[in-house]
């Protein structure tokens, strides 16, 4: 899989051949097939490593079991998010718009669980016993979004402490809009899951708000250091 | 192997880049702090406009090889602007101790990048070749505003000792 040479996603996602390739073909077979019929639990492995004709005892390649295949899931649907979003930018007209793109082209890439009523299961299974590397999924996916969605308003010859201190606390905004609409995704039953959507857009609003509220609030403590410096400044000199 | 070990490339290009420019940003807000006080000093300024250069060029690097930057940076900007209010309300030869003190420091440590580099595994990838490069011209850079400082007086402070020693210490604690 060719990928952007520092894409960060790319970069923690690299399939070596040999062993990671054919875990990576479990893993396939595990999320497409065998999930259904077993759910997200170690059998569906199971069944999935027997078909390469393996055998079990070939699970204790998986330290993790299930929720390495979970994760896996997890990365390539970080992974089609950002190249169908590279595929899709010239339709793209704001920031926002990026970053909502980003966040929906994922969660479809996961709605088929969703909509079998299966992905609270995976949930479940990751946020008890690989918490700490799906956290840090989602972080390398946030990284993403607040990355292309800064790329899309700052023109390179601007970059100039584009970064500033509002990195980290766009990349946590990040975080928490797609972990609150992956939850409301959870039951929604609109059509298409429009509801989900419009509480997506609702979100980015709400961040993009809070965002110029923080504005503000910079400009006037920029303004209170001006003026009390170049008061110093004038009893100094 | 070959995948773990190009992951230890990118940590290491991560962690130069990081320090580096959490550096040059609190080299930056130094400078900024002594032309509040003394706005037409020549030589501040000239200081503070390659100080700049610096920083562009790490902000740039960050970008492209999608750095975070360091969680201390909240923490620098004000205390090296209070740094450089301070030094330079002292006078203009404390101005320059406090450029002495840092640039040693910094001199010191882009040496350290680089004997690092040299003997990294990678050394030969386009990326550490770059890098390696700038350090070195950085390098020289810094040793220039060190020069610079003694050359306007610096060490005819009479806080000389206490400000370079303590800014200096401040530095390899940072």
């Amino acid at each position: 899989r060719k990928c952007i040479r520092f894409t960060n996603l790319c970069r923690h996602y690299s399939v070596r051949k040999g062993t990671d390739e054919l875990k990576q073909k479990i893993y396939r077979t595990t999320m497409d097939k065998y999930v259904y019929e077993h759910g997200f639990t170690n059998n569906a492995l199971r069944a999935a490593i027997e078909e390469e004709r393996l055998s079990t005892m070939a699970i204790g390649m998986f330290e993790d079991g299930i929720n390495q295949a979970i994760l896996a899931h997890m990365e390539e649907a970080s992974i089609y998010a950002a190249k169908k979003y590279a595929s899709e930018k010239q339709s793209m007209t704001s920031g926002k718009q990026v970053v909502m793109a980003m966040i929906k082209y994922k969660l479809e890439y996961q709605a088929g669980f969703i909509k079998a009523n299966m992905w609270k299961q995976a949930m479940g299974s990751i946020m008890l016993q690989s918490k700490s590397k799906a956290i840090e999924s989602l972080q390398r996916f946030a990284d993403e979004v607040a990355h292309e969605a800064d790329a899309f308003e700052t023109p390179e010859s601007q970059m100039v402490n584009y970064h500033k201190v509002d990195w980290y606390a766009k990349r946590m905004g990040v975080s928490m809009v797609y972990a609150a609409t992956e939850l409301y995704m959870l039951t929604d039953t609109s059509e298409n899951f429009e509801d989900t959507w419009a509480f997506l857009n609702d979100q980015v609003d709400a961040c993009v708000s809070l965002k110029a509220f923080g504005e503000e609030a910079k400009m006037v403590m920029d303004m209170g250091t001006f003026m009390a410096t170049t008061y110093l400044s004038n009893k100094v000199q | 192997d070959e995948s773990s070990s190009k992951k230890d490339l990118f940590n290491t290009l991560d962690e130069f880049i990081r320090v580096d420019h959490a550096g040059e940003s609190g080299a930056v807000v130094i400078g900024e702090g002594q032309s509040l006080i003394r706005p037409s000093d020549s030589t501040i300024r000239d200081i503070l406009n390659q100080e700049h250069g610096h920083l562009f060029t790490f902000d740039f690097q960050m970008w492209e090889k999608r750095t975070r930057p360091s969680l201390l940076l909240p923490i620098w900007y004000p205390l090296g602007y209070a740094l450089g209010v301070f030094t330079s309300a002292l006078g203009r030869s404390s101005a320059m101790v406090a450029h002495e003190a840092i640039e040693h420091v910094i001199v010191d440590h882009y040496s350290d990048q680089l004997r690092d580099l040299y003997q990294h595994p990678f050394k030969d990838s386009p990326e550490l070749v770059h890098l390696s490069e700038v350090f070195s011209r950085f390098r020289d850079d810094e040793q220039h505003h060190h020069d610079l400082a003694i050359e306007n007086h610096s060490r005819d402070s009479p806080f000389y000792s206490i400000l370079y020693y303590g800014i200096s210490a401040a530095c390899h604690s940072a």
